[in-house]
């Protein structure tokens, strides 16, 4: 009896050691993914952008994006300064593409996931149960359900339409300001990263360790608020 | 019971009938400014049938486009709402202004704000049709009318 | 800002209610084996506290499930959390522990109750008898095993939500252990409920034995209730919004106050105080702050739910 208890005990004691290191492993392999050359990041130069939304809609269309949600959207808020001369602030809302991405470490059944040939969090709808963790978990409140799927959908630099037929993704393409950039962060001739050494940007909520992949040029500031 | 739905029912609809068309002819009634002496040559240039034209206004060819004075001889005084004429821009949108507060405007629409005194009212509204075309934008004209403007060569 | 209504709301109240059948069907399991190993031993089956805890603990481990499931935007798709798993994810381990879980449920169940079992089935199917005894060999391991998950189960329940950095409220280590401090309350209580209503004596050996563990029970509840929002408070920023957003003035604050402190814990444990000083064990006394117990765990989950996702990091 003696002894068989120590057994189990010491059976149980393995068991219970071996699942909680389990994930830990797992996770640092998460964290330094494979050698590739592919990692897309947007910049969003919110000093061009005009508000016109012509990225919202030509997401919508592009990717077929049912009324009511949007994988995008642009937040306004002022209006700042003295009339006549007010201006306004616009900031690009949509799936950061986090390295370190919540809603990929919750998913249950790995519909949440990172693409390690682009670096994308994409989502597969097949997979996926429609729980809800993944839109409870991001930091960002970008993930909504698809009302026609009844999938969880959001911005995925439009990995299954523009960018497979070779396009840059439908809102870059249809700024009339240029006032976003994509590009391949691994490639120092890109446009993107040029930018990117040219000028001070900024990350939403970095201190969340999400590591980000949207980058903002910020436009001037329209008040000081303590 | 039944009987008594009827009733209402059918005492509704008439109710209403006679609401809808009386609205209707309010917003029809644009006699008073098509009948202005004005219009004695200007039929060639279509009725005045926007917003602006409705009789409870009380609006004429002149309260906007300004005295007749040496018309048609030139020069005149009178204000003519386009971005390809000498008229300033500031003159033109006093027009305007000097019913729309420049607050409300900015409240109903942001845009107002950003172009203000930069950008001629007529360059997005019309006034003279039936429907001013910025009142029925969809999402995508809107970004559209933006792009008109703003646009950078790629 | 309503009470049940916000723009950052996305979980509703099926998840508190599974999280509360959740805790419940875990902290009953708890009891029973405990009941059994240090009170009843053999005779177990007898006491209507151990077959109330028994039949609590399947029943609400499969509502909470069923509850769980209605809850997904795709029901019908809910085999794909079974059969693809991501070791990253609470949920994902979650289920493992779910079904773990309710297999040593049935098989303790079984070894626990093998002589009445045994007994129905003597004539007709005496296959069944050997099978029990087979699982019976192994009472001891399973008997381990089936405490470790229920501990788990109820701990799985807040870490659940602990796992989400966008609510600050929830991303913290305390969260689990109130959790599972709550959950096996709430199973007790159960038990003792269920107990009652089947018949058991209201002054038996199991409650007193149930009121013993359940006193200190309900201080570490408090004394964790405390940590977790003084914890908050403490760590500034969101989460220290975050904390008197909940327990301030308006409705869940009311419910915080009134429903959870002082029904839910302050009154189940001045009761069991007062039951074991005179030793007045009836069934109104017993059935009554047992129902408190559960009323207030029901509003903790609600409370939780609804106010961590109203501040946001």
């Amino acid at each position: 009896m003696e002894n068989s208890r120590r057994h189990f005990l010491k059976n149980t004691c393995a068991l219970v050691a071996g699942v909680s290191v389990y994930p830990l492993s797992g996770n640092n392999a998460e964290m330094e993914p494979e050698i590739n050359n592919i990692k897309y990041a947007l910049l969003h130069d919110e000093s061009k952008c005009i508000g016109c939304n012509a990225c919202v809609e030509a997401c919508r269309e592009v990717n077929h994006v049912p009324e009511g949600v949007t994988r995008l959207s642009i937040e306004k808020t002022g209006p700042f300064g003295e009339y006549p001369n007010q201006y306004y602030h616009f900031s690009r809302h949509s799936c950061e593409h986090c390295e370190n991405a919540p809603c990929v470490t919750v998913c249950p059944t790995g519909a949440a996931f990172i693409d390690k040939e682009t670096g994308i969090v994409a989502v597969n709808a097949d997979r996926c149960v429609g729980c809800l963790y993944c839109i409870a978990a991001c930091p960002y409140e970008v993930r909504f359900i698809n009302p026609v799927t009844k999938t969880a959908d959001k911005c995925d630099f439009c990995r299954e339409t523009n960018l497979k037929e070779g396009k840059q993704p439908a809102c870059v393409e249809a700024c009339p300001t240029k006032a976003l950039v994509f590009g391949n962060l691994k490639d120092p001739e890109s446009e993107l990263v040029a930018r990117l050494k040219a000028n001070p940007t900024e990350r939403y909520k970095q201190s969340l360790g999400t590591r980000p992949k949207i980058f903002r040029i910020k436009a001037r500031q329209g008040e000081i608020i303590l | 019971m039944s009987r008594n739905n009827w009733l209402l029912m059918l005492s509704v609809g008439v109710l209403s009938l006679t609401l809808i068309s009386q609205a209707a002819h309010c917003a029809d009634s644009t006699e008073q400014i098509n009948n202005d002496s004005c219009m004695k040559c200007h039929k060639r240039n279509g009725k005045m049938q926007g917003h602006h034209a409705q009789d409870g206004l009380n609006l004429s060819c002149s309260s906007c486009h300004g005295e007749k004075g040496n018309h048609p001889k030139k020069p005149n005084n009178l204000m003519v709402f386009s971005a390809d004429n000498e008229i300033p821009l500031i003159a033109q949108n006093a027009v305007c202004l000097t019913c729309h507060r420049a607050t409300n405007l900015g409240k109903s629409e942001w845009t107002h704000n950003v172009h203000a005194q930069k950008v001629n009212c007529s360059s997005c509204h019309q006034l003279h049709p039936q429907t001013d075309p910025m009142m029925t934008l969809t999402a995508k004209q809107r970004s559209i009318e933006c792009q008109r403007c703003h646009s950078v060569q790629r | 800002m309503s009470a049940f209504h916000f723009d950052t709301l996305v979980w509703h109240w099926p998840i508190a209610i599974y999280l509360f059948l959740a805790g419940v069907s875990a902290g009953a399991m708890f009891f029973a084996v405990m009941l059994k190993h240090g009170c009843l031993k053999g005779k177990a089956y007898q006491s209507g506290f151990v077959q109330a805890a028994c039949v609590v603990a399947a029943i609400s481990v499969l509502a909470g499930l069923g509850v769980l499931v209605l809850d997904l935007t795709k029901p019908l798709h809910f085999w794909k959390i079974l059969v693809f798993y991501n070791p990253m994810s609470v949920m994902s381990m979650g289920v493992i522990i779910l079904m773990l879980y309710q297999v040593f449920m049935y098989a303790w169940i079984v070894i626990t109750f093998k002589q009445p079992i045994d007994d129905l089935c003597k004539k007709r199917l005496p296959i069944v008898g050997k099978l029990t005894s087979v699982i019976a060999r192994y009472e001891a391991g399973i008997t381990g095993l089936l405490v470790i998950f229920s501990v788990s189960l109820g701990a799985y329940t807040g870490f659940l939500l602990s796992a989400q950095p966008h609510f600050p409220m929830w991303n913290t280590g305390v969260l689990p252990l109130l959790f599972l401090a709550s959950g096996l309350s709430s199973g007790a209580a159960a038990s003792l409920l269920g107990g009652v209503l089947l018949k058991g004596n209201p002054n038996g050996a199991e409650v007193r034995f149930i009121h013993k563990i359940e006193i200190p029970l309900i201080l570490g509840e408090i004394l964790l209730m405390f940590t977790f929002f003084l914890g908050l408070v403490f760590s500034g920023g969101q989460s220290k919004v975050a904390a008197f957003n909940a327990i301030g003035v308006g409705f869940w604050g009311f419910i915080f106050w009134f429903g959870i402190m002082g029904l839910g814990l302050s009154a189940p444990l001045a009761m069991n105080l007062f039951m074991t000083a005179t030793s007045k064990r009836k069934f109104s006394y017993v059935a009554g702050t047992a129902c408190l117990s559960l009323l207030g765990v029901i509003l903790l989950r609600n409370f939780i739910l609804y106010t961590g996702q109203m501040t946001v990091s």
